[in-house]
């Protein structure tokens, strides 16, 4: 049992195991996420990144393992568990037929937050993510960019100290980016912790301070960044790491003459 | 092109020739060769009397055309072999694409099954010239009236298809489209009517009245027809006017259809941009003021109003359940009238029972949210009701008035009460203990036919929402039997309570079990569980002719169980005296009641074999083997990353 002293791990996966019919797409993934840290998630393609989020935030049940959150065993207390964590699922639908607006305000009164609230941190979250022009669009028709946006504003809303976000910069343009980056830095110096899945390892190196790579739905390496980068640059540990076998420079006969 | 776009088209049909598919083909393409079999020997034989014959004729022509236009809307929305998206950045004009795919078009069953339809023309040619005529002249000119007409079908289906694929993608759209789909089913249902109504007026010596004749005769499906007499008469002004006026109505419908294609591919419907509605003071607003539970309320009445396929489904239950019992009135009975509030919450229970698959994966919100479970469901109930209710309300007692008396009252009150509350509880439990994924709300093109619910889906609730209803009717039938209008008028209260308890009971059971296996149902949902997905694939692993047999009980059952069984057995119960369509009302009084109760017990039979077949199947199934993943079809798409 986690003491005062020892302040328990934001996010705390053991073991987690997951199998698809005859494929295993998560074999043993252990890690934690210390509080105040912002955490980064490497992988290739396939390599179990979203199973094992969706796991560690209530998603998707594991076969094997535990998840927990400031302590609180995600599918023993799922209130107590889920109540403090913001999440940004990849590629899930969202209630398709509400404006912005409308959804931000629907899930914050779902989360028991006032009228007033509910609407003011609505209308700021829009303001900052730069949704307030597509005022009259619904969800369904937000590029992709959009969407993006918008679960992130959902994750945020009720205020939770841990943020576990996939792929959120994936399809933003620059601005945003830059927008959202400053919100996280702020968000975790502000005592919050956030753990991202990337495929870009300059911006994870740049933003944050922890990472594991994750290949064939296990953890290879996991730590501060100068630890896992051991001297290299992220993405040379980092093929190094997976085993890719580096091609090099091929392209079809046709077009490389 | 053409041909290269024919060996695509047969290459698709091939490869998606699943069970279910191949089992649906045979039914469709022996049944059209039936009907086509049936119409050469009326164009050729002295069958039908010499009256009737050539209107008759004229008829299945216009039928066949009818069903080439309608088919696809009924079956989802057109060919689904080739898309003309798949072909939008080829370098090719417009009309020639339009021309390879049509031409495409005609590789399947259906086009060669009605060719030898129509051949019926020239075995009309052959036979049925009028003394004086040339039969010579008769059966050349059959020749390419036979291949226009062919020609002409297959192009205006298409056009219907991608007219109404233009037209599916805005509200009003969604709304017509129930609206012909609507028509259809009603007409499959009520068709007896329509036979009763020609027996009565002795159609077959008598011969079609006049003005039927006349329009028969104009309509594009008789020009074949009519170029044929013609030639035989020796009129050959008509018979260029007609297969002319064939020819340019084909070539307009291609360049019409070229021009879709070029829409289609090239731009987005408009997009449907909310008004005001959540501000204070609105509806909307009042309801998401009571708590959670009026949060998702809101929520769920926003999307019944702005989701199109929300919107088809609703509008079809309404237009269902107007038609349904509007029908009779031809025949001048307005007996049916009373019920259609009962049959439009009904049919809107049946169309709502997947309500978290249309939702898809925004399930994890809810999960994400944890402890509101029962809020998610009771929110669900509540527009629902608030969707249904008033509407069935007003039609119950609008019909109860116009076509009821006063014995009809305290049933149709007793059923409406017990449909609208079993529907409440049945809908919700449904969608959680029997959830069947669809396409992803945001993936759907727009077209609410593409991604409908299942038929199963919707045959279970049916089912299930008429049994809720069953305490309600026995009460009322007693009260009816026994001349105790205390007793009948009891059964409304007996409506209320199990519809009542109904809500809250489904509401409270389909609640817990969001909070158990909430991410089951999203893995479900995102469709990379292989447990759930295998047992839902299973019947379409039945044999083929099993699962055959199961389309064909299940297609059928419903004739002998309601408007054979059931209905006669309530026009019985308070003393009905019209016989209508109803078999068992055409014997005497002993065996009025058994021949009635015989038919359901058909009908329950068949589909109690329709349930069971598949069941046992599946058992035997897993008993044997755990089902290799493959078998479950495409499963793995997300399961990765």
């Amino acid at each position: 049992m986690p003491t005062s002293d020892h302040p328990p791990p934001a996010l705390e996966l053991i073991g987690l195991v997951k199998r698809f019919g005859a494929k295993t797409a998560v074999h043993d993934v252990t890690l934690a996420v210390p509080a105040g840290s912002f955490y980064g998630l490497v992988g290739p393609n396939g390599a179990g990144k979203t199973t094992s989020l969706s796991m560690a935030v209530g998603l998707l049940r594991p076969d094997a393992g535990h998840a927990r959150i400031f302590g609180a065993d995600v599918w023993a207390d799922p209130v107590g568990a889920r109540s403090r964590v913001g999440v940004l699922p990849d590629g899930l639908a969202l209630p398709e037929r509400l404006t912005g607006r409308e959804l931000l305000v629907h899930l914050a009164r779902l989360r028991g937050l006032s009228r007033d609230t509910a609407a003011a941190r609505a209308e700021e979250l829009l303001d900052l993510l730069d949704l307030l022009d597509a005022e009259r669009t619904l969800v369904n028709d937000y590029s992709t960019g959009m969407r993006k946006k918008i679960g992130l504003a959902t994750a945020l809303l009720h205020g939770p100290r841990l943020l576990v976000l996939d792929e959120p910069f994936e399809a933003v343009d620059p601005v945003s980016a830059l927008t959202i980056r400053g919100m996280l830095r702020a968000f975790v110096d502000g005592g919050g912790s956030v753990v991202l899945s990337s495929h870009v390892m300059a911006l994870v190196e740049q933003l944050c301070d922890r990472v594991a790579v994750i290949a064939a739905g296990r953890v290879v390496a996991a730590g501060t960044i100068a630890e896992v980068r051991a001297g290299d640059s992220l993405e040379d540990r980092f093929v190094e790491l997976v085993g890719a076998g580096v091609t090099g420079r091929r392209a079809p006969s046709w077009l490389a003459s | 092109m053409a041909g290269v776009l024919i060996t695509m088209r047969l290459r698709v049909l091939a490869n998606s020739l699943t069970g279910a598919r191949a089992a649906n083909m045979i039914v469709g393409g022996s049944s059209g060769l039936l009907l086509a079999v049936a119409t050469i020997v009326l164009a050729g034989t002295g069958l039908v009397p010499e009256a009737v014959r050539t209107d008759l004729f004229a008829l299945l022509l216009a039928c066949r055309m009818l069903g080439w236009i309608l088919g696809p809307v009924y079956t989802g929305g057109g060919d689904d072999g080739l898309r003309p998206e798949q072909f939008a950045l080829l370098p090719l004009p417009p009309l020639r694409l339009a021309f390879g795919l049509l031409v495409a078009g005609f590789a399947g069953i259906a086009p060669v099954v009605s060719l030898i339809a129509f051949t019926s023309l020239t075995v009309h040619a052959s036979s049925s010239v009028p003394v004086g005529g040339s039969t010579v002249s008769a059966v050349l000119v059959s020749v390419p009236a036979v291949v226009l007409q062919l020609i002409l079908v297959v192009v205006l289906s298409r056009l219907v298809v991608a007219l109404l694929a233009f037209a599916v993608r805005s509200r009003l759209g969604a709304v017509l489209s129930a609206l012909a789909n609507a028509s259809l089913a009603v007409l499959l249902n009520q068709a007896w009517v329509l036979i009763w109504v020609a027996v009565e007026s002795d159609l077959f010596t008598l011969g079609f009245p006049a003005a039927y004749t006349e329009v028969l005769r104009w309509l594009p499906s008789s020009w074949g027809l009519t170029a044929v007499r013609a030639a035989g008469d020796g009129d050959w002004v008509l018979v260029v006017l007609t297969l002319g006026g064939s020819v340019v109505l084909i070539g307009g419908a291609l360049a019409l259809w070229a021009r879709l294609l070029v829409l289609r591919t090239t731009t987005r419907p408009v997009r449907w941009a909310p008004r005001g509605g959540g501000r204070p003071g609105s509806l909307l607003e009042g309801i998401s003021q009571l708590g959670t539970t009026g949060v998702v309320a809101a929520k769920e009445l926003r999307t019944w109003s702005r989701d199109l396929m929300r919107t088809h489904l609703f509008y079809y239950s309404v237009f269902f359940g107007v038609l349904y019992t509007a029908v009779p009135l031809i025949a001048d009975w307005r007996g049916m009238l009373p019920w259609t509030g009962v049959i439009v919450a009904v049919m809107a229970a049946a169309t709502s029972a997947n309500l978290f698959g249309l939702d898809g994966t925004a399930l994890w919100l809810a999960l994400t949210a944890p402890g509101r479970e029962r809020a998610e469901i009771r929110g669900r109930q509540l527009a629902w009701l608030i969707q249904v209710a008033p509407l069935t309300v007003a039609l119950t007692v609008a019909g109860t008035a116009v076509g009821g008396d006063a014995g009809t009252w305290p049933w149709v009150l007793a059923l409406l009460a017990a449909t609208l509350g079993g529907g409440a509880g049945l809908i919700v439990l449904l969608s959680v203990y029997a959830l069947v994924p669809v396409a992803e709300p945001h993936r759907r093109s727009g077209n609410p036919l593409e991604a409908g619910p299942s038929f199963g889906q919707v045959i279970g609730a049916l089912l299930l929402v008429c049994l809720s209803a069953v305490p309600a009717a026995a009460v009322a039938w007693a009260g009816t039997r026994s001349g105790l209008p205390v007793v009948t008028w009891a059964a409304v209260a007996v409506g209320l309570g199990t519809g009542v308890g109904l809500t809250v009971w489904g509401g409270r059971r389909a609640a817990t079990r969001l909070r158990d296996t909430g991410p089951e149902m999203l893995a479900t949902m995102r469709g990379g569980q292989t447990r759930t997905r295998v047992v839902r694939s299973s019947a379409a692993e039945l044999p083929k002719r099993t699962s055959q047999l199961v389309t064909l009980l299940w297609t059928l059952c419903w004739i002998p169980l309601f408007p054979q069984g059931l209905v006669p057995l309530v026009m019985i119960a308070n003393g009905d005296t019209e016989r209508l369509w109803f078999a068992a009302l055409y014997v005497d009084d002993p065996w009025r009641i058994p021949v009635a109760l015989a038919f359901s017990a058909l009908g329950a039979a068949m589909m109690i074999a329709g349930t069971v077949i598949p069941l046992r199947h599946r058992a035997a199934t897993r008993r044997s083997a755990v089902v290799p993943a493959a078998a479950a079809g495409p499963i793995l798409e997300d399961a990765g990353g």
